[in-house]
């Protein structure tokens, strides 16, 4: 499905994901395919317990207890990671793909500072002195949108405010440089006004960096607003995937239908009249 | 509709100073602090040797020159019970020291593999605590020897496994949090979640424990030096004078048994209040 001259960042080809100690295994996630594009902000859409977040987790080889791959490749690349070792993993996670958490004050850590655990991921990935590392630190806080960074880098998780909190988690994200970014329910949790700041640091992020994005979201409004491209999925299967302009003009599984009836029409509607504007260009 | 009235923020802003040092804490450490320092200077002041039998003058009642009187040696038991933690108070640290750093160690260890080793780790703390502490204790000095070091050993033995449960279980739940799962999917190591990130949260609750086995470590080594084991009479410590003292007290020299006594039990509640303060402290803190 990518377009001839774009490269395939992440390539899931036909995943199956499946939990239990033993066979028979009980299957969450059945022929899942996607591809995030070099530079895209790819949507995974779906309602709780579609598979999205497993789909994410296991692109980041962070598979829940008893949780196997089955059948399937994710490509990261062009190189198969399926079944790397967490050895192997962990350079990955953190180091290449960045990973955004809902509920961000419950993903950082209570006891230590900011800064700390900033520098803690960057040590995981990169070697600078520390003089260094703390003014990557103080830019990598900047860079999404903290304009005291300094006394922001100096605080406690529990001094911050939910926004300010996501904000932290993005560029904790962000420290080891990684290229691609998975946003697991960025937004969840926040007040509706931090919600949109949050977004459109993502997606200006992803502008200014080039970053390739996999966001995973219940919301189809987000998406239908953000994303280039967007994948559906519902009981461990993508229903439905395609660029974000076809799929809100013209659903084809039923599923998709429900859902952008479900969502706020006017978002929804907006992002179409854009989407239709870009179009016409 | 009418106005709501305004909610305060609730967000915990910087750590309150004012209340960390609550009641029990100060209790706890000046009690503890009061019996250590008069350890050293009441024995150095009083005039009379904590080991210097007097014969003379056995079994005076209290009086100026004695003030809690003498036992059936002519010792002077003002000096005696101030000196005593002296002895008692470092084997009760050592041994409760020695049983945390086992105890947290596998806790965190046992908590955060799962996995069969841990399972003999936690069926073997199970069979330790299943005899009552103080039987244990008494038969693990009879058959190591009757060294101020095996009481030592025998503490950590009975400590050991407490501090083991509380941490493992905490590390259990930990394992599970957000901001652990948070930490690894950004790379960190699992040695270092496991020291920097677990260690640090799990070790509160094992700290207050701390305090309450002290308690219960003071007792033991008392009540094994009462019934013959450990440290032995001449050396000035609670039990054992206590275990001197037992014919006294039906003869009318009640103050042979009361002062050591008074002194064991303010020494154990100073640990309880200790432990009690900084659980206090800690939820303040949270």
């Amino acid at each position: 499905m990518s377009a001839p001259g774009v490269e395939s960042v992440i390539t899931v080809e036909e995943l199956d994901v499946a939990i239990g100690r033993r066979p028979p295994r009980r299957e969450i996630l059945r022929g899942v395919s996607l591809a995030l594009l070099e530079g895209e902000m790819h949507g995974l859409v779906g309602e709780t317990g579609s598979g999205k977040s497993m789909t994410a987790r296991a692109i980041m080889g962070l598979l829940p207890r008893h949780g196997v791959i089955t059948g399937g490749r994710i490509l990261l690349r062009g190189t198969d990671v399926a079944h790397y070792s967490d050895e192997q993993m962990r350079a990955i996670r953190g180091g290449v793909i960045g990973m955004v958490f809902q509920n961000p004050r419950a993903a950082l850590y209570p006891l230590r500072s900011v800064a700390a655990q900033m520098a803690a991921v960057h040590d995981a990935h990169r070697r600078a002195p520390r003089a260094a590392r703390l003014t990557r630190i103080h830019e990598a806080l900047r860079l999404v949108g903290i304009r005291d960074a300094e006394r922001v880098a100096s605080a406690y998780p529990h001094q911050l405010s939910g926004g300010m909190a996501q904000r932290v988690v993005i560029a904790m994200a962000l420290i080891a440089e990684p290229n691609v970014l998975v946003a697991d329910e960025p937004t969840t949790g926040l007040d509706a006004t931090v919600q949109r700041q949050i977004l459109e640091l993502l997606a200006s992020l992803q502008q200014r960096l080039g970053l390739s994005v996999l966001m995973i979201t219940h919301d189809l409004a987000i998406v239908a607003q953000y994303c280039h491209t967007v994948s559906v999925m519902y009981e461990g299967e993508v229903v439905e995937d395609g660029a974000m302009r076809e799929v809100i003009t013209r659903p084809r599984h039923a599923y998709t239908q429900r859902l952008l009836a479900a969502s706020q029409l006017s978002d929804v509607d907006a992002a179409r009249e854009a989407a239709a504007a870009a179009g016409a260009e | 509709m009418s106005a709501l009235p305004v909610q305060p923020r609730l967000r915990a802003v910087r750590r309150p100073r004012a209340g960390v040092l609550n009641a029990p804490l100060l209790w706890g450490v000046g009690i503890i602090v009061f019996l250590l320092a008069a350890s050293f200077l009441v024995p150095a002041l009083s005039g009379w040797g904590a080991r210097q039998p007097n014969p003379v003058a056995s079994l005076a009642s209290p009086s100026a020159a004695h003030l809690f009187g003498t036992d059936e040696s002519g010792f002077d038991i003002f000096t005696r019970v101030f000196y005593a933690p002296r002895v008692d108070l470092p084997v009760a640290a050592a041994g409760v020291a020695l049983g945390m750093a086992i105890g947290v160690v596998l806790g965190v260890a046992t908590g955060a593999a799962r996995g069969w080793l841990g399972e003999i780790v936690m069926r073997i703390a199970d069979i330790i605590q299943a005899f009552p502490l103080f039987i244990l204790a008494i038969a693990l000095v009879a058959l190591s020897g009757n060294h101020l070091s095996n009481i030592i050993f025998a503490l950590a033995f009975l400590n050991a496994p407490i501090f083991l449960r509380l941490v493992r279980s905490r590390t259990v739940s930990l394992r599970e949090h957000r901001f652990i799962e948070a930490a690894v999917a950004l790379g960190n190591s699992p040695q270092r979640i496991l020291w920097r990130h677990i260690l640090p949260n799990a070790i509160g609750p094992a700290i207050v424990q701390a305090g309450i086995s002290m308690g219960y470590a003071i007792l033991t080594v008392a009540g094994l030096a009462f019934l013959g084991v450990g440290v032995q009479v001449p050396t000035p410590e609670w039990g054992s004078m206590i275990l001197t003292g037992r014919n006294d007290i039906t003869t009318g020299q009640w103050w042979t048994e009361i002062f050591p006594g008074i002194a064991l039990a303010i020494a154990v509640v100073a640990f309880n209040l200790l432990s009690e303060g900084v659980e206090r402290a800690r939820e303040l803190t949270r």
